[in-house]
């Protein structure tokens, strides 16, 4: 989009705090989203996620903060507009179809006067058309989320959000509706907030990603930036996969038991730095475990083969594990000693040491 | 079989046959002793019938048409409709209190909203007639008068009292089972709370609403103690009337039965055609909850002050009368502990009976599922349909007429009244443990070398037997605060709680009341207890 008005913001969060009997589920909570964009709030259960989705449909009230949409403030400032005044549609993780109300009715509920072209028009954007009379419990998982998708469409509302639309859904299912509903969404044109709890779910389907935890946001960016970069340590354990390995700053880099990472390898580490006890993130595909040459870096503690590739879990000397990812070609056994590599070709992420006793 | 022996010895050919033999004559024999039990059972109705048939026909069509039937029919009509549309108008606003706001205590007021279902209505209507009948208590208040509580518009007030828990636990049930995103859904698709609840909440809710409504509706028009004591014309009571005036009944009473069971009817028609709508899904949506503000002492007051009326009012009615003695005493409604005891005897032989016939038919419908199984289990259910004072009237009939050795002579005749009216009730909770028994259960049994009978004692009947026991309790106090049959069907001279109550209106000296009716309140509270305890609480 290059229009002025893609670079507007659709949804504003402004310092907003809920709690429920003093026990904060959501605080001091500000983002933005742009116009046409795909948020998705990644976070562990209870992280305040769904909350936060709440209080954007004005089923909650935020204690403080504001709430706008399109630019008009609906909550705070001691006025909240009613949920059915907000121009936003919810897709509620059980989808919440109405059961006693065909397809058709469903779609045309948020509609003025039974407007049936709109109706045609979802039933044709879902691929539901031939499935307009049949009642919700006629239909399958995954054309149950399509319908709830259509029929928060259809009133063409200016922020459209998503409550864990896949956790309903087999395994098999999710991926593909993962990619089916974000070209609904796209084709619609709709600022979409999804909220989730996996990882791979929030990274795939997003334009950007906001890791909560304990009520709050602890990084709001692009997947890959998320992903490679992550700002603290719990964001890069949530996003998995994660092994710490640690080291001290000297003049050129980090020492590790790995040998040397040179500081252009590290994300925005300086030679201020030096003498600082820090911990690099290392992930599988980071690290290639190899056959060891002369006193080898670690011991194989256990393997796990997930058809396309092997994972090896790594214990070094000072008891710090690594995760090296291989092809499945390569094979160790539980036991045998090698040599780790890291394959720097991004900087590697870096955290001050934790003190474990 | 041997001891010892290493290998399983597989049956042979004629062993198999013998074994489906057995098994063939051992159903058919439970199946005989079904049918025998269920025909036992509808066999008072028959007696109706028969009755009815004896009056001329003229004169039969002549008593139907009549004035007198056309103002019964009404009243009868009247008080169902009036008693189900007040019991939706309180039970459904109810429902709602208590699931979807933020009332404190809901769980207190829950059970506040349901305990008027397990006072019988005509205790609750002696306490109102006694302090607010013509002669009461009370006729004025604060120099304002009164209305009055008596007659159909008393008997509308009283069971719809007493019978709208039914109307606020099936919706509450709804409203608990529904998913309460369905309302927020609606809410966020541009609708108002008001079109939100109209279009959504109640569509979903309303085969709730309507199973309890029926309830109510046949309660409402098969109770016989509350009109009674009111002095409304409805056919529960005019058929006791007529029974009561002419001693040896005619055939009137059969014909006013024999509508009031066709009205009973139209309303199990409409209920099977209602039937169960379980579409609801059972979603555990942490959906919002309507805050009450300042409203929510408005609407404790409400809850407080219906269970004042319904539970405090009685209870403190009959406690006063005990601590007063004006007016000439009565040496025959002087309470005796007698009285409690013969109540107690009585329904411990129904609660046994029940349980014994209920156990073969119960066991057949549950282990065979075919058409006739059903239709005998079915049969037993006439109780459930059938007024009490129907079948009252069916015994006093069948005693008169054929069985006068039995008639109001011993309490076998009055214990067969009780058994076809609440088997239903043990044959219910009896088959539905008969159900949870696996095939594999028994099949387990028999391969592990017990005998078919030994397979019944020593694997199903343990199985069974809570079933069985909670069968008997809900028989006992039931039968307990029976009212109709006992009255209709007493041996002579065998005084209970409940015949004392009667006694104690019909002469007016409500003080002698107190003391049964507190007892059968206190029988009421425990089943209740049991009640809950049987279906794991109030959620």
């Amino acid at each position: 989009m290059s229009t002025a008005v893609a670079s507007e913001n659709v949804l504003e969060l402004d310092c907003v705090t809920k709690t429920y009997g003093g026990e904060p589920a959501v605080e001091n909570l500000s983002l933005e989203v742009r116009d046409g964009e795909f948020l998705a709030l990644l976070g562990p259960s209870g992280c305040g996620k769904t909350t936060t989705l709440r209080l954007v449909a004005g089923l909650e009230t935020p204690d403080l903060g504001e709430v706008r949409i399109a630019g008009s403030s609906v909550a705070g400032q001691g006025k909240t507009v009613k949920p059915e005044e907000r121009d936003v549609g919810l897709v509620f993780q059980e989808f919440a179809l109405f059961p006693h109300m065909t397809v058709e009715e469903n779609i045309a509920f948020g509609l003025e006067d039974d407007d049936n072209g709109r109706v045609d028009e979802m039933l044709e954007l879902v691929g539901l058309e031939g499935h307009r009379d049949k009642k919700p419990d006629q239909l399958s998982g995954g054309q149950r989320q399509r319908v709830a998708l259509a029929r928060s469409l259809a009133p063409e509302p200016e922020v459209l959000l998503l409550d864990e639309p896949f956790s309903n859904l087999d395994v098999s299912l999710r991926v593909r509706m993962r990619e089916e509903v974000r070209r609904i969404v796209k084709e619609a044109g709709v600022t979409t907030v999804t909220v989730t709890h996996d990882q791979e779910e929030a990274l795939s389907i997003s334009d950007r990603v906001g890791v909560m935890r304990d009520g709050r946001l602890e990084q709001v960016g692009r997947p890959e930036e998320v992903f490679q970069t992550p700002e603290s340590r719990f964001v890069a354990d949530f996003l998995g996969h994660a092994s710490f390995v640690s080291g001290k700053v000297d003049e050129d880099g980090v020492s590790t038991p790995l040998g040397k990472v040179g500081m252009a390898n590290v994300e925005g580490l300086t030679p201020a730095y030096e003498g600082a006890e820090v911990d690099l993130l290392v992930r599988p595909d980071d690290a290639t475990a190899l056959p060891p040459d002369g006193e080898a870096d670690g011991r194989i503690i256990h393997r796990r083969y997930d058809g396309p590739s092997f994972t090896y879990r790594v214990e070094l000397p000072n008891g710090d594990t690594v995760h090296c990812m291989h092809n499945h070609t390569e094979s160790f056994e539980i036991g045998d000693e090698v040599d780790v590599r890291l394959e720097l070709d991004h900087p590697l992420a870096w955290y001050p040491a934790e003190n474990t006793a | 079989m041997r001891r010892g022996e290493d290998t399983v010895r597989l049956p042979t050919r004629d062993e198999i046959r013998k074994r489906l033999r057995e098994a063939n004559t051992a159903r058919a024999g439970l199946a005989a002793l079904s049918a025998v039990l269920a025909l036992l059972i509808v066999s008072p109705m028959l007696w109706i019938v028969w009755e009815a048939s004896t009056v001329e026909t003229p004169r039969a069509y002549e008593l139907v048409v009549s004035s007198q039937t056309a103002s019964i029919t009404a009243n009868s009509i009247a008080l169902m409709l009036a008693v189900t549309f007040f019991s939706i108008l309180l039970g459904v606003p109810l429902a709602f209190l208590t699931t979807r706001t933020d009332l404190p205590h809901p769980r207190f007021w829950t059970v506040v909203a349901a305990l008027p279902l397990v006072i019988p209505s005509y205790i609750g209507a002696i306490a109102f007639v006694s302090m607010f009948g013509s002669g009461g208590e009370f006729d004025t208040f604060l120099g304002v008068s009164l209305p009055r509580v008596e007659g159909l518009s008393g008997a509308i007030f009283v069971i719809t009292l007493y019978t709208y828990p039914y109307v606020f636990l099936t919706t509450r049930a709804a409203l608990v089972s529904v998913d309460s995103s369905l309302f927020d859904a609606a809410r966020t698709l541009n609708r108002g709370p008001v079109e939100s609840f109209r279009r959504v909440t109640l569509p979903t809710i309303r085969p709730g609403i309507a199973a309890g409504a029926l309830l109510a509706a046949l309660y409402a028009v098969s109770d016989f103690g509350t009109p009674a004591f009111m002095q409304a014309s409805v056919f529960t009571s005019m058929i006791y009337w007529e029974f009561e005036n002419y001693n040896t009944p005619v055939g009137y009473a059969a014909l006013l039965a024999l509508q009031l069971v066709a009205i009973v009817a139209v309303v199990l028609v409409i209920e099977a055609g209602i039937g169960r709508d379980e579409d609801a899904s059972g979603g555990e949506g942490e959906g919002s909850i309507i805050r009450l503000g300042r409203w929510k002492w408005a609407a404790m007051g409400f809850v407080g002050l219906l269970g004042v009326v319904t539970l405090v009012v009685p209870v403190a009615v009959f406690t006063v009368w005990i601590f007063r003695s004006e007016g000439d005493r009565i040496p025959a409604l002087e309470f005796h502990p007698e009285f409690a005891f013969n109540s107690v005897y009585l329904a411990l032989l129904a609660a046994v009976v029940a349980c014994l016939f209920a156990l073969p038919v119960a066991y057949y419908s549950g282990r065979a599922n075919s058409f006739v199984s059903r239709v005998l289990e079915r049969a037993t259910y006439v109780g459930f349909a059938v007024p009490g004072v129907v079948i009252g009237l069916a015994l006093v009939f069948l005693g008169l007429n054929t069985l006068p050795s039995l008639y109001r002579q011993g309490v076998w005749l009055l214990v067969f009244g009780y058994v076809v009216r609440f088997l239903p009730q043990a044959v219910g909770t009896v088959r539905s443990s008969v159900l949870q028994i696996d095939d594999s259960t028994i099949e387990a049994a028999r391969t592990l070398n017990a005998g078919r009978l030994e397979t019944f004692r020593r694997v199903t009947l343990p199985m069974i037997a809570p079933g069985m026991v909670a069968g008997a309790i809900l028989v006992f106090l039931t039968t307990i605060k029976e009212l109709p049959i006992t009255l209709m069907v007493r041996p002579i001279g065998m005084e209970t709680l409940v015949i004392k109550v009667w006694q104690a209106h019909d002469a007016l000296a409500y003080r002698y009341a107190a003391i049964p009716a507190l007892l059968l309140i206190l029988i009421s509270g425990l089943s209740m207890l049991v009640l809950l305890r049987q279906e794991g609480g109030i959620r």
